[in-house]
């Protein structure tokens, strides 16, 4: 609910806003209030001041112990239709962590009920986050001249998240906690942990400030030459703080070691670990740009901007990266020799420009970290955070731009089509090191990367028919991308989904390479695959020793060529649009049947097409039953082998909108008018497949199948 | 406001976010836990950081090693890895194993690389060289525990240039690479690095997960038996025992369900354990059963070090107070094996009497008192054997065992021990080539090393 109004001097907004969102997840909620108020007003000539305020507070619980697959029993998963309910209707337990045999046994009735029930936790979870968060904003701009202005803006930003979990004595985290510290005597039982809840709480706080000053300047001589200019700075400073810790409710040692049950191993209580943190982010810019029209028909245009950080112990002159592009532009329909009917606006751009990255959380230098006082010694102590890395340097990137604007008379098509060329040099990005150095990795220079690509927009009005109108909007994007170097190669065996950067000289960054596929064996109906060239069944080998040249490299990752399709049809007040989206050229891997996974084995379809006799592999690519638990090379070979990739290419209607809106109405016995009111219903998230290239039936953005649900979002908006 | 004061307002918002006094602004710390090195403490800091430092050593000696033997299913339950080590496969599944102990390398390099450059005070001239002392011996400490897994045997007589030690790392820039140093390089690296510490240490650290002056001769004594070289030896098991001789009394201990629960106590000179490894936990490792027998009635170890789980012995001797065995090797510096090289260098010496009074020292405090009754011998031979079998009696679950297992197989006059396991209806005899763990994969093929 929103509220506005004012005159010529004064303007004010207010509004009111209340949501409540449903989770997937049973138990999982939110909830939020928002307050907004924002006002205007010209205290004196020239001057305007502009002051906002806001204020937010979420609610949001987290009382879902899980979804199903996220249970696990040891390491297994949990197996499919385990009992959550009994037959009388009471929460069933599951072999959670502990096994029943110990859990029905052990203590011999002396402890708390040790069993874990999914529902049960259900029902007793209380965990929530609550945030509060308060925004405050004032705008200073003076009007001196015609020509120039100045303005500074001013934002603060306060925030505060705090996290409760109160695990009370029926939790399975309480329960399982004070059973394995309780001491079972002769006769008496103590309890070392308190029988009691457990809470946990964490609090975070967060305060921003941002300071911009800005200068603008334009002028125009004899209507047709234009020059505009902006130069600014500012100053951003994100500060958090955050502490946290367990309470126990009673008294407890925290030095003491105690025997526990669960383990041989003597502990002591899970400390109260105050976990408390300082953050600070600063960032300070300089920007400015210009643009000269001259005769209205050539436009210069030039930008710089200089971004500073307070980067972790980099040199000072490191923390600046500096910006520039530099770009022309020729409106040639404004030439007096261009005369197009067909084309009556047409432009040219290109532009040019360096930009630079760095990423904040890695330095050149030796950092450290603290740790919790150590074991035994209860010494404080500290650990390597980040190597030194005396050649640690900008990652850079080249953009040169070249686009046309036109449109065809009265708008009926518009749009632009850009081509672009990029050169990301010393890209940042984990790279793998010789263990010899005491680390998997790091982030590090480590790739050269070439991209160019098309994008085109089209906007068509297809029909317009006094109150019936069809416009369509038409998107279409031509990516491309190759690795030009990567300081490392391939290991052997390499194969790759295309989710990390493939780090193969030449090829798209993103790619998926599999082992080359032989057919099944049909005497057995083992998956066989290629050792130098040879047929094998080697699988270790085939998995430990391919090079990269012998693998099948199937292609990019992501879309070579991808866009949307939006079709609006109206007529009156309604409008009703629905958008396609398409992605060709691109592939992934299906997740394939795991034998070897014992109980972790995953339902998948592909069962009843496993080879079962002879003559069966010139149907089915899928291997017989014959894996036993220790057969990990072969369903690593199969799994990761060409028969498991599909083409991406899909085409599928993503979302639809309809509004209806009505002017300037009298409601409520037309006592109340209205100027306009918009109704509207967004159904996003439909994927509903138009086209697929893969038989699979798997959306290629979520091969394992969880996709996000339906969304609909529906909204009154009533201006009076 | 007047136009002028808006304006230099303007001016003065500028002038703030100039180049010069935004220096100091962003020179604030993003993560207050997170920070650079200044100082001697921050130096300090990282070495005490006893999860890494103390708890990486590359301990797998004692699954290669004959202390123990395990079921066939309980070997078959366990990580296929640890199998093939077990029966002397060769196996290159060995990247913690080979990255951790390089991870304190790294670390030691950093702070021997930072040292120079942080600032201190004179009254911190001791902290200061016991820190510079602490990176070298633990570098020199963790350089000879990967060279007893992944170097050849040493030999002063009949090493060959070409046979390979490990990479001495000994700087922290990542950008340098490192070949393998032969075996008399890497062994006279840590020797050199042990020798440097020692003036630097301290005859007393504050804890005892940190080196002292003891625990480097000590550790220079072990090396030294490793090469065969017993005179140096002796003078460093010398130099050792004249700071620390005491000896735990075994009568004093009650063979309760943790009877070495402290493992801080008197023996224990400097404390080092390995990353866990898993079937050396719960009752899967078995004492051999003559071994066990071989323990005499009055022999508290007997009580002491083990314990019986379904009619077979299992070791808790450990130091780390489990009720069952843990999964660890513990590696760090104990009077008790002191005392055996001692011995052993004064009976490879000829000087029976002296090798026999060390031997005596130590059994008298593990035998119900009283009950004890001297060994003697009739020659230093006699001698030796009896301080060899007692030295694998007293040291299991050390990852001494194995560097025994080698240097005995090797350095004259060879004492050859062929420890065989039969697992699965086959038969595995320890090759008569040295045994050498396989480098892991990264360290070929990121690090360009040479394969074992």
């Amino acid at each position: 609910m929103n509220l506005s109004g004012g005159n010529k001097n004064v303007r004010y907004f207010f509004s009111v806003g209340y949501n409540k969102d449903q989770e997937a997840l049973v138990g999982n909620n939110n909830n939020k209030l928002s307050l907004r108020s924002d006002n205007t007003f010209l205290p004196f000539k020239k001057m305007q001041v502009r002051i906002g305020a806001g204020y937010t507070h979420t609610k949001t619980g987290f009382n879902s112990p899980g979804r199903y697959s996220d249970f696990r029993v040891g390491n297994k998963k949990l197996p499919l239709y385990s009992r959550l309910v009994n037959d009388d209707g009471s929460p069933a337990d599951i072999d959670y962590e502990l096994r029943g045999a110990f859990t029905d046994t052990v203590g011999s009735g002396k402890l708390l009920d040790w069993k874990y029930r999914p529902l049960q936790e259900l029902a007793e979870q209380d965990e929530s986050i609550k945030t509060n968060a308060f925004i405050a904003d004032v705008d200073l701009k003076y009007q001196f001249s015609k020509n120039f202005s100045a303005e500074v803006k001013y934002q603060y930003q306060n925030a505060t998240d705090l996290t409760a979990l109160n695990n009370n004595v029926n939790t399975y985290y309480a329960r399982d906690l004070i059973n394995d510290f309780t001491q079972i005597g002769n006769n008496a039982v103590t309890y070392i942990v308190p029988k009691n809840a457990i809470r946990e709480e964490s609090k975070a706080h967060l305060n921003h400030h941002a300071l911009r000053a800005q200068l603008n300047y334009s002028h125009t001589w004899s209507g047709s030459n234009r020059l505009s200019a902006i130069a600014g700075t500012e100053v951003r400073d994100v500060s958090t703080y955050t502490t946290g810790g367990r309470v126990y409710a009673g008294v407890v040692d925290y030095s003491q070691t105690y025997p526990i049950l669960t383990s041989s191993s003597p502990a002591k209580i899970p400390g109260y670990t105050t976990t408390s943190g300082k953050y600070v982010t600063r960032f300070v810019s300089w920007y400015g740009n210009a643009s000269y029209d001259f005769l209205n028909r050539y436009v210069i245009t030039a930008s710089a901007r200089k971004d500073a950080s307070n980067l972790f112990g980099t040199r000072s002159n490191e923390k600046g990266v500096p910006l520039w592009s530099l770009g022309l532009a020729w409106k040639t329909s404004n030439e007096d020799f261009y005369k197009s009917g067909l084309l009556p606006y047409l432009n040219f751009r290109l532009t040019y420009g360096y930009s630079g990255n760095v990423n904040n959380s890695i330095s050149a230098l030796t950092t450290i970290l603290a740790n919790s006082p150590s074991p035994f010694t209860n010494v404080s102590n500290s650990s390597i955070y980040n190597l030194p890395n005396s050649l640690l340097r900008w990652e850079k990137i080249r953009q040169i731009n070249a686009a046309i604007d036109f449109s065809t008379k009265k708008d009926r098509v518009k749009g632009s089509i850009e081509y672009y060329s990029k050169r990301a040099t010393d890209v940042l990005a984990g790279k793998p090191l010789d263990p010899t150095l005491g680390t998997f990795g790091l982030i590090t220079n480590s790739a050269d990367v070439e991209g160019s690509g098309i994008d085109v927009q089209l906007f068509t009005r297809n029909i317009n028919a006094g109150r019936f109108k069809w416009n369509s909007l038409v998107v279409f994007n031509q990516a491309a991308y190759k690795v030009k170097s990567f300081f490392y190669d391939a290991d052997n065996g390499f194969t790759s989904e295309g989710i990390d950067i493939t780090p193969i000289r030449d090829y798209n960054p993103y790619l998926l390479v599999s082992f080359r596929w032989a057919g099944l064996d049909p005497a057995t109906g083992d998956p066989v695959g290629y050792l130098d060239k040879a047929l094998s069944k080697d699988y270790e080998a085939i998995v430990s020793q391919t090079p990269f040249s012998d693998q099948y490299v199937s292609g990019p990752a992501l879309p070579k060529y991808f866009g949307n399709v939006t079709n609006t049809f109206s007529w009156k007040g309604i409008s009703v649009s629905f958008n396609v989206l398409y992605r060709f050229g691109y592939y992934f891997r299906r997740p394939t049947l795991n034998y070897s996974s014992g109980a972790n084995l995953r339902l998948n379809p592909d069962y009843l097409k496993r080879w079962k006799r002879p003559g069966d592999e010139k149907f089915t690519n899928v291997p017989s039953s014959n894996f036993s638990v220790n057969d990990v090379y072969k369903y690593n070979f199969y799994s990761n082998s060409e028969v498991t990739v599909e083409k991406g290419g899909n085409i599928r209607l993503n979302d639809i909108r309809i509004d209806y809106t009505v002017n300037k109405i009298k409601v409520f016995r037309k006592l109340i008018p209205i100027k306009e009111c918009e109704f509207y219903v967004f159904v996003n998230d439909i994927n509903f497949f138009v086209w697929r290239a893969s038989k699979a039936g798997l959306d290629p953005d979520y091969p394992l199948g969880l996709k996000p649900i339906l969304n609909i979002t529906t909204g009154l908006k009533i201006n009076l | 406001m007047k136009r002028r004061d808006f304006l230099n307002t303007i001016a003065a918002i500028f002038l703030i976010i100039s180049v010069q006094s935004c220096k100091k602004y962003l020179d604030a710390k993003p993560d207050s836990t997170l920070q650079t090195i200044e100082n001697l403490n921050d130096l300090r800091r990282l070495l005490d950081n006893f999860l890494l430092i103390n708890c990486s050593y590359p301990g797998l000696g004692d699954v290669l090693a004959d202390d123990y033997y395990f079921t066939d299913q309980d070997l078959f339950n366990s990580d296929m890895a640890q199998r093939n080590f077990h029966t002397w496969v060769r196996e290159d599944d060995t990247e913690p194993l080979w990255r951790n102990p390089y991870e304190v390398i790294m670390t030691a390099n950093i702070v021997l690389d930072e040292l120079p450059g942080v600032e201190y005070q004179t009254t911190e001239q001791q902290e200061r060289n016991d820190i510079m002392g602490s990176a070298l011996f633990l570098r020199a400490y963790y350089f000879y525990g990967l060279a007893q897994l992944f170097a050849n045997p040493y030999n002063n007589n009949n090493n060959k240039d070409s046979d390979l030690g490990i990479p001495l790392r000994l700087n922290s820039d990542i950008n340098t690479k490192v070949d393998r140093a032969s075996v008399k390089e890497t062994y006279e690296r840590i020797i050199a690095d042990f020798k440097q510490a020692a003036p630097l240490l301290s005859n007393s650290p504050s804890f005892k997960s940190r080196p002292g002056k003891g625990a480097t001769y000590g550790a220079l004594a072990r090396t030294y038996l490793t090469m065969g070289e017993y005179d140096s030896a002796l003078h460093y098991s010398n130099k050792y025992l004249s700071i620390h001789d005491s000896l735990a009394n075994y009568n004093l201990l009650s063979a309760s369900t943790t009877p070495l629960q402290d493992r801080f106590q008197k023996e224990v000179i400097f404390v080092m354990r390995s990353a866990t490894i898993s079937v050396l936990g719960g009752n899967r490792p078995k004492v051999d059963s003559v071994l066990f027998r071989s323990y005499n009635d009055s022999d508290l170890r007997k009580t002491i070090h083990f314990r019986m789980s379904v009619g077979r012995p299992i070791y808790r001797g450990d130091f780390d107070g489990s009720v069952i065995s843990s999964v660890f090797s513990f590696n760090g510096i104990y009077t008790n094996e002191i005392y055996l090289v001692r011995a052993e260098c004064y009976a490879r010496k000829n000087q029976m009497s002296e090798a026999l009074s060390d031997l005596n020292t130590l059994l008298v405090s593990r035998y119900v008192s009283g009950q004890f009754n001297p060994f003697t011998a009739i020659d230093a031979n006699d001698a030796l054997a009896k301080v060899l079998l007692e030295r694998k009696k007293e040291l299991m679950r050390r990852g001494l065992r194995w560097t025994d297992i080698r240097r005995l197989n090797n350095i004259p006059p060879v004492n050859s021990i062929k420890p065989v396991r039969n697992i699965f209806t086959q038969s595995f005899t320890l090759p008569e080539k040295p045994y050498l763990l396989l480098l892991p994969v990264g360290a070929i093929q990121l690090g360009g090393l040479q394969q074992n």
